[in-house]
């Protein structure tokens, strides 16, 4: 089926399409589905070559799973979250051992049309956050980059890490508090008020 | 501005900065998205009795041989054609051969009536 034909499709007829034989179904999956989803590897990992192999590793089990998918019964897009999460949790227990992730490790941000300091300043800002959130537990750090960057919903994300929804949010409150906690002592640098005066003036 | 408000601003931030995965990682997946792609299987397909039988005897030209072998034996055997009789007359040197009579005439049963 021509690839301009899918772009109206969901991510489960592109599955079915898929284990059919249709390769342009495998193509828009990966290109919906692989930003995504590395963007929330790289947020939990902080590490591009360990989030591009968990990616790698997501996508594979799904083209496996795909002759078995029956359509309506979970998203796509859950199914692949969730098997990130799960794969992050697995290999940031492995590497429990390894020195703690630095500053330096944090993911690069791409540089805007901003000028060159306010773009040094906004990497710095997601260089900390970064770093804060390296030092959440791993299922405050899931939730919060689930809710508050991925933007999903907290049922979905109940649905991503098999927990109750009260959970999710408890999950969430509890992150974003250690969150403040962890940055508090950084607040002079990373507020965003001397942005907005600096614009006002 | 509270603390909480600057953290969700900063969340707000991040939210906004998508990574971007590399052209080697697409390249990666959709490879294996083919490799993985079921062939269609073309099932074996199902023999018929005669091509059975065939394989039993070595092929389908060894069965047509044998056959044709058999029939002719059974020819030979019934009819006893004249000029297998005088072969065989000529190689064992015999001018009389024993001969059964597995199927009677039928005048034979007339003259039993």
């Amino acid at each position: 089926m021509p690839r301009d034909a899918l772009a109206e499709v969901s991510d489960d007829t592109l599955l079915v399409l898929y284990a059919n034989g249709d390769r342009a179904a495998s193509r828009l999956l990966t290109a919906r589905l692989t930003p995504r989803i590395f963007g929330y590897a790289l947020r939990l990992l902080a590490d591009r070559a360990e989030a591009e192999d968990v990616v790698q590793e997501a996508m594979l089990r799904l083209w496996k799973v795909a002759p078995e998918w029956r359509p309506g019964e979970a998203q796509v897009s859950t199914w692949a979250y969730r098997v990130v999460t799960n794969l992050c949790t697995d290999l940031r227990r492995a590497r429990m051992r390894r020195p703690a992730v630095t500053l330096e490790d944090a993911p690069e941000v791409a540089d805007s049309a901003r000028g060159a300091v306010a773009g040094m300043i906004e990497a710095d800002r997601m260089a900390a956050l970064q770093t804060a959130l390296n030092q959440l537990p791993d299922r405050q750090r899931q939730a919060v980059v689930l809710r508050h960057i991925e933007g999903l919903t907290n049922p979905e994300i109940a649905r991503i890490m098999e927990i109750g929804i009260e959970a999710v949010e408890s999950l969430t409150a509890r992150g974003k508090r250690s969150l403040t906690a962890i940055l508090a002592g950084r607040q002079q640098e990373l507020s965003y008020d001397d942005d907005e005066e600096g614009e006002a003036s | 501005m509270t603390d909480m408000d600057d953290l969700n601003q900063l969340l707000g931030a991040a939210a906004e900065e998508r990574a971007v995965p590399s052209s080697a990682l697409m390249a990666r997946i959709v490879q294996d998205a083919d490799r993985l792609q079921a062939v269609p299987v073309q099932r074996p397909r199902k023999k018929r009795p005669f091509a059975i039988l065939a394989d039993w005897f070595g092929g389908g030209f060894a069965l047509a041989g044998m056959s044709v072998a058999a029939l002719t034996g059974l020819y030979l055997g019934v009819v006893l054609p004249t000029p297998v009789l005088a072969l065989t007359n000529l190689v064992t040197g015999q001018t009389a051969i024993d001969s059964l009579e597995v199927l009677p005439a039928t005048s034979t049963f007339w003259a039993q009536e």
